[in-house]
């Protein structure tokens, strides 16, 4: 692999990389902020229910036997409006009561409360995110500390996945449009390496013309090479090639060479 | 082919030192120069546009959870009215206010609002909240301190009482409200930052490998020419145009070597960069579950003990493995060889690592992370052993700083990709990308990494005569005892222990803290390099350590005496600048000092010693500031560390010129080879 198409594919690499990494980086950090705020927000919800609920617990009161559960899950309900499911649920994960904004909502998330791990009460409180929504679960313990039920809120997650979406696409795209800096690079690298390799082509015939016992050629293209040390090589080559051994015996016979020590 | 490798090799861009040029010789930084422009514009095109997806769709969800709070209130106002509680009888609603503050700590006030009298607040004092909603009205939305949320009661049964213009305001602090957008934002200049170096990093090691390598060998060929000595032939494998030439060349030299019985041997130069990467993985791999190690260490050892003492035992089994290990390999590492070293290392580490992030219990939990402790310790003592090797006084420093600026950058990259990436995909999913990095560590260190740096021969086992007198050294007592062990006790008292506590304190965020801890691995880096050469050109490591305490003390004084968040920064980027110019010239200052007894011996017993010293000032330094912390409180206890430093920095200036005269060129111990 020549030189040129060497660099270029390194820089093409890097610049992939780098716009890639930055790319995936920046998603899953959006990610995160978008889950953290999701989950603010309905805690904040669940916070408030739970307030209501412990209360009615710490009068002694089992939340089976609480007359106004369904209307303090209605009242929550309608504090957000992507809120579509409230229920309370026994320590075994039962349904005691629950609401929804309507009755195909109620029966379908109904079903799906076995989702609930059974070691739900031993925890804090947990989110999780689904294609099904975002499910966040709270612990009601009593004032001993013992497990009272459990409040499982749902909220729709259509639209944290949309934005997902949406920044995925836009994100990528944003890369993809990155990644034609590459051109004007590679243009440039292609520049530069033609006069190298000019200069390098010189030498070549200069060498042989030097092996032959020949004048030397232009030097006009010396400083089209990439480094200082490519320089610093070409000048030592031009201050020696006249001494290098050759075919012609005259000179060649001029030429001393020392031993090794 | 033979290959012969020169270990004593010059650093990139390290040849000429005689005369500086704004813009360097030949045509390869106009690309360097493009190329970099091309990708900070890309990178600055992605990054405005996260961060303008950021702005839109995340601060609208930051409302939409103000609203909720409002909406909460407003439910509760309007519940207390249909029970027929008239509004200016509703007693309690501070308390409302209160319970809504305990889940949610950014909401400042709330109130019950009539046209512009306020009826009921809460959170702050009724002047206060006045004055705020004032402001709300003549300021523009963005700019003020709090966003305020109206939500309008809709119950009828104030209708009777008032005006239909009653509602519920309530504010939350705008910086606390927006922290996770703004965190957000800060990330993804972390993140573009991150990116950029590590570009940097691998066009550097392109670039010196294909171009500079080549050239540079093949000047010292036709040097050999030019001496008519014609004993080396260019070895450095390429298949460019240099290659080419150099191929013309090699056949001339060949010939005429033949002509007068020589055989020439190949040259080629040792790769030094790549143990800038080497060096960057192995940390990298480490770093990456930073953030996520004490919880992750809690939550596997909970089952057994306390989860805190657990996570506590575990971090001290590594460091405790770290500490043990590194002078015990350093006594080694010319036996073994760098390479053979590094790759035992890296796949303990990889060991480590995989089994850390399966781990069901305390007992094994301890038994992985010490692997990776030794792992950890053993590729270190690799790679510095490795530029040691392949370096000379002339630009020790240099090397070392290189390696050193490879550890920094993992210390800045590794903790905060990991702490996005373990956000995503898990803790243990984090381990075992840490492991699958030190795995292609493996791979890499095969080629970048020469096996015959140093040649075949290891140097002869010290005797204790010999050891003891090395360890009589006077100057190297001082430059231990008054520089090593207080820069590292230093570093481990005040960066990692005495900041987070005051900044944490003070008022400051996680992430907050975690930027200005950020600092001093990023100032190290950049600086780095840069003061390596100065010092390295200047042949004086004494002046650079004492240059390095120097700073130190005053960074530390600066932030006892005025213990605020810009000055912590500024002392944190100072002790950043001050370790990147003592650490490296400490090392080279050590080997110089004891270079009686590393002729004979080689470099490993010092190097022994040294880190030695250097674990046992870390581990002192927490201890200390803790003590210091209970005894004088915080603040003090950032000048007693500043008084440390001012005082070792002295006692080391004092003492290092005035040994005894003979200590300084104190002939080898005769007769102490086995």
């Amino acid at each position: 692999m020549s030189l040129a198409t060497k660099i270029g594919v390194a820089l093409f690499l890097v610049l992939a990389a780098a716009l890639g990494m930055t790319t995936v980086l920046n998603y899953l950090r959006f990610d995160q902020t978008l889950r953290t705020l999701v989950t603010q927000r309905i805690n904040v919800v669940s916070n408030e229910t739970s307030q209501d609920l412990l209360a009615g617990i710490d009068l002694g009161l089992r939340l089976e036997n609480m007359e106004n559960l369904g209307a303090i899950l209605d009242r929550r309900l309608g504090m957000s409006r992507e809120v579509t499911h409230i229920a309370v649920q026994n320590c075994q994960g039962t349904i005691i009561t629950q609401t929804a904004p309507d009755t195909a909502t109620k029966t379908a998330q109904g079903a799906g409360t076995t989702e609930v791990p059974p070691d739900a009460q031993d925890k804090t409180s947990w989110t999780r995110f689904t294609d099904q929504g975002v499910i966040a679960v709270t612990p009601l313990r009593d004032s001993l500390g013992q497990c009272a039920g459990m409040l499982v809120i749902t909220a729709d997650s259509g639209e944290y996945f949309r934005k997902l979406d949406g920044a995925f696409t836009e994100m990528w795209k944003s890369a993809a449009i990155g990644m034609l800096a590459i051109i004007p690079v590679l243009g440039l690298l292609v520049v530069l390496m033609r006069r190298r390799h000019r200069v390098f082509s010189e030498l070549h015939e200069d060498i042989e013309r030097a092996l032959a016992g020949q004048a030397g050629t232009s030097t006009a293209h010396d400083k089209d090479v990439l480094t200082e040390s490519e320089m610093d090589l070409i000048a030592l080559y031009r201050e020696i090639r006249d001494q290098l051994p050759n075919d012609d015996p005259q000179t060649d016979r001029d030429t001393s060479v020392e031993k090794s020590t | 082919m033979t290959q012969n490798t020169q270990p004593k090799s010059p650093l990139p861009g390290a040849a000429k030192t005689s005369h500086r040029r704004i813009v360097p010789k030949g045509t390869i930084w106009i690309l360097l120069l493009f190329s970099t422009l091309a990708l900070c514009v890309a990178l600055i095109g992605i990054s405005w546009r996260a961060a303008d997806l950021a702005r839109a769709d995340l601060q609208s969800e930051i409302r939409e959870k103000a609203e909720i709070e409002a909406r909460t209130l407003a439910e509760k106002i309007e519940h207390a009215l249909e029970l027929g509680i008239p509004l200016d009888a509703i007693v309690g609603f501070e308390d409302v206010v209160h319970q809504l503050q305990s889940g949610d700590p950014d909401l400042s006030f709330a109130a019950i609002v009539h046209g512009q009298d306020l009826l009921h607040v809460g959170g702050m004092a009724r002047d206060a909240i006045k004055q705020a909603l004032a402001s709300d009205n003549d300021a523009g939305t963005d700019t003020h301190p709090s966003i305020i949320t109206r939500v309008t009661l809709g119950h009828e049964a104030h209708i009777d009482h008032l005006e239909n213009d009653l509602a519920i305001v309530i504010g939350h602090d705008r910086a606390a409200l927006m922290r996770p957008v703004t965190d957000n934002l800060f990330d993804i200049a972390i993140i573009f930052i991150i990116t950029l170096a590590l570009s940097f990093e691998l066009v550097l090691l392109v670039l010196t490998v294909n171009v500079a390598l080549p050239a540079r060998v093949a000047r010292r060929v036709l040097t050999n020419v030019r001496e008519r000595k014609f004993t080396i032939l260019h070895g450095q494998s390429t298949r460019d145009e240099i290659g080419s030439f150099m191929e013309h060349i090699n056949t001339v030299i060949s010939r005429t070597a033949q002509k007068v019985g020589t055989r020439p041997h190949r040259e080629r130069e040792v790769k030094l960069i790549g143990v800038r990467l080497l060096a960057f993985m192995f940390v990298l791999a480490e770093e990456l579950a930073r953030p996520i190690m004490p919880a992750f260490f809690s939550q596997v050892t909970a089952p057994t003990i306390d989860g805190q003492l657990g996570a506590g035992i575990v971090m001290a089994t590594h460091l405790l493995m770290v500490a043990i290990a590194m002078p015990l390999c350093s006594l080694f590492q010319e036996r073994i060889g760098s390479l053979r070293m590094y790759l035992a290392g890296a796949l303990l580490a990889t060991i480590g690592l995989c089994g850390t992030a399966f781990a069901t219990g305390l007992w094994d939990l301890i038994l992985w992370r010490a692997l990776s402790g030794i792992g950890y310790a053993t590729t270190f003592v690799a790679c510095q052993s490795y530029v040691l090797d392949a370096t000379n006084d002339s630009n020790r420093t240099q090397g070392t700083a290189m390696m050193v600026s490879g550890i920094m950058l993992a210390d800045i990259c590794g903790p905060a990709v990991g702490g996005i990436f373990a956000g995503h995909f898990g803790d243990a999913i984090t381990f075992v990308a840490g492991a699958a990095m030190a795995c292609l560590a493996v791979a890499l260190a095969f080629f970048l990494m020469d096996n015959t740096v140093r040649g075949k021969t290891s140097p002869p086992v010290p005797t204790r005569k010999a050891f003891k007198a090395m360890l009589g050294n006077r100057r190297l007592q001082v430059l231990v005892l008054f520089a090593a062990v207080p820069a590292k006790l230093i570093l481990s008292g005040f960066l990692y222990y005495l900041t987070p506590l005051i900044l944490l304190q003070s008022g400051a965020t996680t992430a907050e803290t975690g930027r200005v801890i950020m600092l001093y691995g990023l100032v190290a880096l950049l600086t780095g390099w840069g003061v390596a050469r100065w010092t390295d050109s200047k042949q004086n490591e004494i002046r650079a350590v004492g240059i390095g305490g120097g700073l130190t003390a005053t960074g530390l004084l600066l932030a006892g005496f005025m213990p605020q968040y810009a000055t912590f920064a500024v002392a944190v980027a100072m002790l950043g600048l001050a370790q990147a110019t003592s650490i490296p010239a400490q090392l080279s200052a050590s080997l110089k000092i004891s270079a009686d007894f590393t002729r004979d011996h080689g470099s490993g017993p010092v190097l022994a010693v040294l880190r030695l010293a250097e674990r046992l000032g870390g581990a002192l330094g927490p201890l200390l500031a803790a003590g210091l912390t209970l005894w004088v409180g915080t603040d003090a206890a950032v000048l007693c560390f500043g008084a440390i430093a001012a005082v070792a920095v002295i006692f080391f200036e004092i003492m290092i010129g005035h040994v005894p005269a003979d200590q300084k060129t104190k002939p080898s111990v005769q007769g102490d080879a086995p």
